[in-house]
């Protein structure tokens, strides 16, 4: 059992999950008051991107956002586990996620496991600490289920990458300063053989960013249009053509321990509804139940990435069932709170983006067709069709 | 609690049992085994989940269920010359009534070759829950055959009045927490064995679109094939991981939320897997006939999906949140 000490903050509490729940349970009810602006975050999206960053700066300092990484990356140490621990007690407690929080599950340990270690040394505290804003650069108009089929080129030029093509559906592009890309670099027809990954920052020469808006009205979607762009070959994630092993990693991530990050919100979600109508037993109960379902097999991915191993094809189990959860309590919340949608106030905006961004949850990070695809191929062993 | 090495032996002596013993014997040669006094100790898990994973997996005609729920409500008893009425198909509370001087007994209860030398029976009471016990006053009234959609699962439903006098009735909150307590642990029992037929009812059909060829290829191979199995593994997985769970958990609702999800998973199997085995799966020689018998006759008891689905939903609303369960 070790127990750290943090330099620049007090924390110091012994690295388990029990420990690190009752301490930050303890220092949430101690720092209410400080704490109570960010219990509801309505309005603008800068606004909440604001107020956002000022949550995470607040629950950096104090350290619990550096539990759960390695001391090679400025973390205290102890597993993912206790990552899950904080994101779930803060949303217990009534706050929103901060605004790095996807980034975090899902991107970041593929920098910590494949980046140079001098570039997860400077990126990742930067991330944590809510400096820096990461995107994910996979999707391409013609490739999108199917990642073997990107095609923006990486060209080698000696120290450098020179990087030509397009990207879509990048969430927060625009409000993001680095980009988590996967670019060709063998031949067109080498499908996932031949793509690598990078590490761009989103200022670079030659990119441009042309946000716009997603179904739910907000800004959040970008292209991005790469013209010879340069990048330096530090920036590679991994070994050259080894990128598929990187996106495949990031959607392990993507799909289990970001999985369990979405239920510790679909949690306070749930409850929430509760105090906005009056739903019906049978459905809460049916809701619950998918929420339950949800944690069951998260809760078995973050056991297994809490291990060191990878989380495998049954991450997709979870996949399907965050998606499978997510719509069952949106569309409980439009069977209970149909009110919310005749209305234009505020408070009741979260209602409407929510419900609309429930839609998404079967496409993103693999549509459920996709999880399906692999769960009857890869842990059923079905014959693959011809 | 026992070490690995031990869990492996347990399982693989009562998994043995169960597979081989001939119906009538059976539960003598657990009782031999010592699995009443595993139930009663620490490793009741190990010996409940052994038992029922065995029970959905060979489709046995007999079952130890009710021995589960007495030694919840009668420990001190001779599990093995006892039996349980449980609520009728669909409930989760006593639907036999005690007033005055008759005990009415409605439920469903397993046939026994012998006449059990004791019945315990939960009941209500004015609207009180109790627990009614003793023996049965005459020859006749016990069935001796199960029938129904199922009657290889030796369970039969019961509907008979008896003088209440000789009866011993516990009543007030001892019995109200032996109940919930027995009910919770019968609805593990019932989780496991239901998860485990749901995934016999999987590898059954897996198996059939992996051989079986039309328009020259495996139908195996077709989408449409795959994702309905596919729903049925998420389904399978989940009731697995929820049963496991639902011994973590002090929170009864555990235990009933393991049952609405292996009642979910042996339902989408029911259906998805007899979808895909086509007309061969709709013969009498077929075993699949068999695991959805089994599957549709225990699904209701001790509360259906739907029931139970009701009661987690009113207690998470009158709470105004939902159980935090499942923790890290
Ligand atoms: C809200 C949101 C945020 C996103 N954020 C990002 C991001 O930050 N970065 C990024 O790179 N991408 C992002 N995406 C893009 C996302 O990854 C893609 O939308 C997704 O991979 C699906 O690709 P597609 O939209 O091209 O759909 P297509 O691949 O064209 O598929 C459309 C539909 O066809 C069906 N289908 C496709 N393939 C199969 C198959 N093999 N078997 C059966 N059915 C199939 C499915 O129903 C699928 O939904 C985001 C998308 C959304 C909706």
């Amino acid at each position: 059992m070790t127990v750290v000490a943090s330099h620049e903050s007090e924390l110091e509490v012994e690295l388990t999950v029990d420990a690190v729940r009752a301490a930050f349970r303890a220092w949430l009810t101690d720092n209410a008051a400080t704490m109570d602006e960010f219990r509801s975050i309505t309005g603008e999206l800068d606004e909440v991107f604001a107020k956002l960053c000022t949550l995470q700066r607040l629950l950096f300092n104090a350290g619990w956002l550096r539990l759960g990484w390695p001391a090679r990356v400025s973390g205290l140490g102890g597993t993912i586990l206790l990552r899950g621990v904080i994101v779930e007690e803060l949303a217990a407690a009534g706050y929103p996620p901060p605004f790095s929080f996807t980034a975090m599950e899902v991107l970041a340990p593929a920098v910590v496991d494949h980046a140079t270690p001098e570039l997860s040394a400077e990126m990742i505290p930067r991330l944590l600490r809510g400096d820096d804003f990461w995107c994910q650069g996979f999707s391409e108009p013609g490739a999108g289920s199917d990642l073997g089929a990107i095609s923006t080129r990486a060209v080698d030029d000696g120290d450098n990458w020179r990087v030509t093509g397009q990207k879509l559906w990048t969430s927060w592009a625009s409000y993001s300063n680095r980009c988590l890309l996967i670019v060709r670099t063998g031949a067109q027809d080498s499908a996932h053989r031949g793509l690598t990954a990078l590490f761009v920052d989103m200022d670079t020469p030659g990119l441009t960013v042309r946000p716009y808006v997603s179904m739910t009205g907000d800004a959040e979607f970008a292209e991005l249009f790469f013209d010879d762009a340069i990048v330096p070959k530090s920036r590679t994630l991994g070994v050259v053509d080894g990128g598929w092993n990187v996106a495949m990693s990031i959607l392990g991530y993507e799909r289990g321990a970001a999985a369990w990050q979405r239920q510790a919100w679909m949690m306070a979600r749930l409850n929430d509804l509760l105090r906005a109508g009056k739903p019906s037993a049978r459905s809460v109960g049916e809701t619950y139940e998918m929420i339950h379902a949800l944690r069951l097999s998260s809760r078995r991915t973050m056991r297994v990435l809490g291990g060191g191993a990878p989380a495998g094809p049954a991450a997709s189990i979870d996949k399907l069932m965050l998606s499978t959860a997510e719509q069952s309590l949106f569309d409980l919340a439009l069977a209970t709170v149909p009110d919310v949608l005749f209305a234009d106030d505020a408070e009741t905006q979260n209602w409407r983006r929510d419900i609309l961004y429930s839609r998404a949850a079967s496409i993103y990070g693999g549509a459920a067709e996709v999880q399906r695809n692999i769960i009857a191929q890869r842990l059923l062993n079905l014959p693959r069709a011809r | 609690m026992m070490d690995d090495e031990s869990t492996r032996l347990v399982w693989q002596s009562i998994a043995g049992i169960v597979a081989q013993s001939p119906p009538e014997q059976a539960l003598g040669e657990l009782r031999e085994f010592g699995w009443a006094e595993l139930l009663l100790s620490e490793d009741s898990q190990l010996a409940t989940e052994a038992l029922f994973s065995a029970q959905g997996r060979h489709v046995v005609p007999w079952t130890g269920l009710d021995k589960v729920l007495l030694a919840h409500l009668r420990p001190d008893d001779d599990l093995w010359t006892a039996t349980v009425v449980l609520p009728s198909a669909g409930h989760d509370v006593p639907t036999s009534m005690l007033s005055g001087s008759t005990l009415r007994i409605t439920g469903v209860t397993a046939v026994r070759a012998t006449r059990p030398a004791l019945i315990v029976v939960p009941a209500l009471e004015d609207g009180e829950l109790v627990i009614a016990s003793g023996r049965l006053p005459t020859d006749g009234v016990w069935p001796e055959h199960a029938g129904g959609l199922d009657p290889a699962s030796g369970w039969t439903s019961l509907d008979v009045a008896i003088p209440a006098g000789e009866l011993l009735v516990t009543r007030g909150t001892q019995a109200a927490s032996a109940w919930a307590a027995a009910a919770a642990a019968g609805q593990r029992a019932l989780a496991h064995e239901l998860a485990s037929l749901a995934e016999s009812m999987l590898e059954l059909a897996a198996e059939h679109v992996t051989s079986r060829k039309q328009f020259g290829v495996p139908i195996g191979s077709f989408q449409a094939v795959q994702h309905r199995l596919a729903d049925v593994k998420v389904w399978v997985e989940l009731a697995k991981l929820a049963a496991e769970n639902a011994w973590e958990e002090s929170d009864p609702r555990a235990s009933a939320l393991a049952k609405i999800l292996a009642g979910r998973a042996a339902r989408t199997a029911i259906k998805n897997c007899q979808q895909v085995l086509g007309g061969m799966g709709f013969t009498w020689e077929h075993q699949f006939h068999r695991l959805l018998r089994r599957a549709s006759v225990l699904e209701p008891l001790l509360g259906g999906a739907e029931h139970l689905r009701e009661r987690v939903g009113a207690s998470i609303i009158a709470a105004g949140s939902g159980p935090r369960l499942v923790m890290l």
